[in-house]
């Protein structure tokens, strides 16, 4: 992957171009467990593995108030420190 | 995909889908079908016909009577009835023949297909079901208060038919962050994509490109930040709620961006938008506003259209980092196109896909400012 360069931030290395997508991030405040994919600090991927209204207590106080529920805070920041943790790589997996 | 030659990517076409999409489909405005007469609708593959009837309920039937196939938008609205302009015979709302003004008893199999309606918003929605089943309350379309209020204008309402393309391309659109810069000349300074059980969302803040002005960042003198969340509540109604600060002018609207299928190669596209009221100027200056958001909005879309009328239905889009989560999204899409016992978990199961802007912008604000070095200035929209 010479072309993209060196990994810049807290990223250490690139994921494989065919690894599956993601890397399991537990909420440090529920303990739900997505699957995060970063290409870089700024883009973050998110696929939740559970039913965000059930497993998450903040996702099913506000969507029983109706409304878009962009993010939950708790939930990035838990994202934000296994980022630095190094427990989420940049990802270098190849769309289809 | 890569042919035998080597890494030359091959476009895979597939093909349109041969069913129509499961879900509420918006027909227009309730009003306009409220003068009557019949309306025709072509949708589904079909022919429909809505009418209202003597409590101003609409229903809408198969166009087609099962008589002997004579066309219900031709006829006139009798009583509670839609008659059939070939032999007279009714047809209630909701299927039933009501009378054969010739014969002495109406047959007992005398019924058509009434399609199950809804309205909100003031506008007029249609269930469409390949498996018949009715809808899911989850699935019903969510109140916009600013319609129903005085303090928002009226809505705003246009169409338009797309020829030579299936409906997915409008879909697309919602993760589509570069297009808004190229094709809708807008500069988007965030985007972020999450589908969540049969809502897929799109959070986008633009700023008015200043080599092309449209007419409100015009007003606004140029420095124009919009504020987007638009969300599509099931395959084909998507709700906008936008806030556009130009100068000291914020201006609050909701956009419905809404398509109903024609055949798998062809739809109609409507969009529509109310505008809050600026407190102290006359109901018609909203009304205005609305009427100018709704332009910027119908010339948006025609540029969509020349795209489309030229483009290849992509079954393997090539994407960079920076582009959107298209397959994600077609996969959430793909929902309404199975059987509702088919539905899975991945279609469903909220996905976020926030956008890396930071090249994005940097390369737009290099290209905006080497086109006013020209003195190269667009009208916009």
């Amino acid at each position: 992957m010479a072309s993209r360069g060196e990994p810049n931030g807290a990223f250490g290395t690139y994921s494989a171009p065919n690894a599956p997508f993601g890397s399991p991030v537990a909420c440090r405040s529920c303990g739900t467990t997505v699957l995060v994919e970063k290409f870089s600090m700024a883009h973050t991927s998110v696929q939740w593995m559970s039913d965000a209204g059930r497993s998450c207590p903040e996702f099913a106080r506000r969507s029983a108030e109706g409304g878009l529920l962009r993010t939950c805070v708790a939930l990035r920041d838990s994202i934000d420190r296994a980022v630095v943790a190094g427990e989420v790589v940049l990802s270098a997996r190849e769309t289809p | 995909m890569t042919n035998a030659h080597g890494d030359v990517r091959v476009i895979d076409a597939g093909a349109p889908p041969a069913r129509y999409a499961r879900g509420w489909h918006c027909l227009g405005l309730a009003e306009r079908f409220r003068d009557g007469t019949p309306h025709a609708v072509t949708a589904f593959g079909t022919e429909l016909v809505v009418f209202a009837g003597e409590d101003g309920r609409l229903h809408v039937l198969n166009a087609y009577c099962p008589h002997m196939g004579g066309n219900l938008t031709d006829g006139q609205i009798k009583g509670d009835t839609i008659a059939c302009p070939f032999h007279d015979w009714r047809w209630r709302g909701d299927g039933r023949c009501a009378e054969i003004p010739y014969a002495r008893r109406v047959p007992p199999r005398a019924r058509t297909k009434a399609w199950t309606t809804l309205e909100e918003n003031k506008q007029l929605f249609v269930w469409h079901d390949p498996e018949g089943n009715p809808p899911p309350a989850e699935m019903s379309i969510p109140r916009i208060e600013g319609a129903f209020s005085d303090e928002w204008s009226d809505w705003t309402w246009n169409e338009l038919v797309i020829e030579g393309a299936n409906c997915r391309e409008v879909i697309d659109n919602v993760v589509d962050m570069a297009h808004f810069f190229y094709v809708h000349y807008a500069f988007p300074t965030y985007f972020k994509n999450v589908f969540e059980g049969h809502i897929a969302s799109q959070y986008m803040t633009s700023i008015g490109r200043e080599d092309v002005q449209g007419e409100i960042a015009k007003a606004g003198g140029g420095k124009n930040v919009l504020t987007s969340e638009a969300a599509y509540y099931g395959p084909s109604y998507m709700i906008d709620y936008l806030t556009s600060d130009a100068g000291d002018t914020t201006v609050d609207a909701v956009l419905i961006n809404c398509h109903y299928p024609i055949t798998p190669t062809s739809f109609v596209l409507q969009y529509g938008a109310i505008v809050k009221k600026q407190p102290g100027l006359p109901d018609a200056d909203a009304d205005a506003t609305a009427e100018r958001f709704a332009n910027g909005l119908g010339k948006g879309f025609e540029q969509d259209v020349a795209i489309w009328q030229r483009k290849t239905r992509i079954d393997n889009p090539l994407l960079c980092e920076e582009d959107g989560p298209v397959y994600q999204l077609r996969r959430w899409y793909e929902q309404f196109y199975v059987d509702a016992d088919d539905v899975t978990e991945q279609m469903t199961r909220r996905f976020e896909f926030e956008v890396d802007t930071t090249r994005a912008v940097s390369a737009w604000e290099d290209e905006v400012a080497r086109n006013l070095a020209r003195g190269d200035v667009q009208a916009g929209v």
